[in-house]
């Protein structure tokens, strides 16, 4: 049995195929071919990589040399920098470059924007709270902020959910798994699984708050643990938004009454 | 004879067919493979930086109408230069722009670097005792009533004794902003529903870098310490470079620095401007830069002062394609230097190739190849099937 693909055709980089042995035989010297080829190239790339070297000149005498981008201009301060003298007053020519302010030692350099931190409400109540049903509440946050340095927005909790006595507590969420803690969000959308804790939605808020059914315990602070951030951002911040929603559950053993505890929320620019 | 003479044909003549058109689709399924696999490379770099939308977001709130707690500080940040024995003001305003009136206190904070941007990583509590307010009803600690829409602007001293030590201190001031009244525990406890409440509480912070030196002298010293710069690059994906400073100075000091790229003929391809950024002492910082590409010869000051620098820590270069070697040149300058004296440079040479298109003409054939050995396999395995006839 013969079979045959036409010669006019070059199906395979030119060559006809007249067998099923020649053209595995062909598949191969191609491949061989190219494998060679492309070894070649390697090869030379990574001769080439060798070659490789990097630059260090640490002189205080280097004469920079820098092609047609302007170096004799200088760097110079952003607008949002500002220098006063001394005793505090804003000083003439206050756009000083960075250079000269800084060069000769800062004395006194602020920024001359502002940091704006809201939170749309400040009590939460998470009405009654019933057997097998979580009871949710909300509030937004929101950062404006001019400086390139970005904010963050920590949070943690006095403590956990608690009566007046001050020992009976709803604990801190540990999730559906067990194993959110209050710095890594874990899922959490088992109603009968009781617990306290919080999700967060929106503008740069911490990537480990994947979904809104994510949730993490407050870090809290009469055990020492160091608040978490839960939102922030290494720019300019323009009405950056954040939906916190608290979420509790209990279990069908919780003594009555009103459970409270405070949360805090600390905004920081950056530098 | 007849029988099996007939089927041999029928086998014949189907499996030629067969054969012909298996191999035309062979090489089709070889090519849509090669095909595919350049069509996606490109997109590889896209795809990796591709984040799913967020699921959340359905709680959104209406922020329309003013919220309780509205804080606003300023300035954000302070640097002030200090000797030993000497004593500099300072002024924080603060303004109340929620619809409730809150009670306000001021804490003092000590702050680190987080070794990569300039968000502070925040330490509670702080017992440098030399910061004071000049009111007494701003002492820290003391609560004041801060009504809805006042503004306060809150004076400082900062008096250092001959005697301390030069270093450079690194403080947030916060006011902690929270309602004027607390719910009465007693009345709620007393409560026979279960219930949850809570009350929230907000602080603002201002930074405050204070170095406390000898003289005016600016003792930072920002060094280029790690480049994420690879010898070699797809030419389909193209140059993505980041770059971390290190402070080894004693004093805060900016990120002042420029970088190139150009290719082997010499032609400058990508001008950035780097942020002056400040970088705490014996720490870390990542370089943003600022795309001067556009008109590299003006002034720097022209681009640091526009409104909203667009900023990225990325030096990037991303053409259709990319081929040969390009040299990137880094330079940073020292504050005490003029700017023709850095600090320190250096230089990258990074070397284009086609990678992604070599390892596509290796699939072409090799996928071809297995075709073809799939091929061989099942009219083997047919032909084995076939009942013979004598």
């Amino acid at each position: 049995m013969k079979f045959s693909i036409p010669t006019s055709k070059p199906w395979v980089f030119g060559a006809s195929v007249s067998s099923k042995t020649t053209s595995a035989k062909l598949g191969l010297a191609a491949l061989a071919t190219l494998t060679v080829v492309c070894g070649v190239g390697l090869g030379y790339l990574f001769l080439t990589a060798q070659s490789t070297q990097a630059e260090r000149l640490e002189s205080d005498s280097f004469v920079i040399q820098f092609g047609n981008f302007n170096t004799g201009g200088g760097l110079r301060t952003s607008s949002s920098y500002n220098l006063t003298d001394t005793t505090g007053q804003t000083a003439a020519g206050a756009f000083t470059g960075l250079t000269q302010i800084l060069g000769s030692g800062f004395q006194y350099i602020y920024t001359i924007d502002t940091f704006n931190f809201s939170i749309s409400k400040l009590n939460i109540d998470l009405g009654s709270l019933a057997i097998g049903a979580h009871s949710t509440d909300s509030l937004v946050l929101t950062i404006n902020t001019k400086g390139a340095g970005g904010y963050t927005v920590y949070a943690y909790e006095l403590h956990p959910l608690r009566l007046a006595d001050g020992l009976t507590t709803i604990a801190d969420t540990t999730c559906d798994a067990g194993d959110c803690l209050f710095s890594i969000a874990k899922l959490w959308t088992n109603q009968s699984i009781p617990g306290f804790g919080f999700n967060a939605a929106g503008n740069s808020v911490s990537s480990d708050f994947i979904s809104s059914s994510y949730f993490r315990p407050f870090a809290d602070q009469s055990l020492s643990q160091a608040m978490q951030p839960v939102m922030q951002a290494s720019d300019i911040a323009t009405q950056e938004q954040a939906t916190i929603t608290y979420k509790a559950g209990i279990l069908a053993t919780q003594a009555a009454g009103e459970y409270q505890t405070g949360v805090v929320f600390v905004a920081v620019p950056g530098y | 004879m007849i029988n099996r003479s007939f089927t041999t044909q029928i086998f014949c003549q189907s499996h030629r067919h067969w054969d012909y058109d298996f191999r035309i689709m062979s090489l089709l399924l070889s090519l849509s493979l090669t095909l595919g696999f350049f069509s996606l490379a490109p997109l590889a770099p896209v795809v990796a930086q591709f984040q799913l939308p967020s699921l959340t977001n359905q709680n959104q709130t209406d922020t329309t109408s003013r919220a309780e707690l509205d804080l606003s500080l300023s300035p954000p940040v302070t640097y002030l230069s200090l000797k030993p024995g000497e004593t500099k003001s300072l002024q924080l305003t603060l303004k109340n722009s929620g619809t409730r009136s809150l009670r306000v206190q001021l804490e003092l904070a000590e702050f680190t670097s987080d070794g990569k941007t300039g968000r502070p990583v925040l330490k509670l509590q702080s017992t440098f005792p030399y910061l004071k307010a000049h009111e007494v009803g701003w002492s820290w600690g003391q609560s004041r009533l801060l009504k809805s829409g006042e503004t306060a602007v809150i004076d400082f001293d900062l008096k250092l004794p001959e005697t301390i030590i030069l270093t450079e201190k690194h403080f947030t001031i916060l006011a902690r902003a929270s309602q004027i009244s607390d719910v009465n525990l007693t009345n709620l406890s007393s409560n026979q529903q279960l219930g949850g409440s809570s009350q929230v509480a907000g602080l603002i912070g201002s930074n405050l870098i204070v170095a406390i030196a000898a003289d005016d002298t600016n003792l930072s010293k920002v060094k280029l310490t790690d480049w994420s710069i690879p010898k070699l690059v797809d030419s389909l994906r193209g140059i993505s470079v980041t770059g971390l400073v290190k402070n080894f100075g004693a004093h805060s000091g900016p990120i002042l620095g420029q970088a190139t790229l150009t290719n082997s003929s010499g032609q400058l391809l990508k001008a950035w401007l780097f942020y002056p950024d400040m970088v705490l002492p014996e720490s870390t910082r990542e370089i943003r830069v600022i795309d001067v590409t556009s008109d590299p010869t003006a002034d720097p000051q022209t681009w640091l002062n526009r409104p909203n620098p667009l900023l990225t820590n990325q030096l990037k270069y991303q053409p259709s394609w990319l081929f040969g070697t390009y040299t990137l040149k880094v330079r940073l300058y020292h504050l005490d230097y003029t700017e023709a004296q850095p600090v320190s440079a250096q230089t990258f040479y990074l070397t284009a190739l086609p990678f992604s298109l070599m390892i596509g003409l290796l699939i072409l054939p090799m996928s071809y190849w297995l075709i073809l050995k799939t091929r061989e396999l099942t009219t083997r395995v047919i032909k084995a099937k076939l009942p013979t006839t004598s």
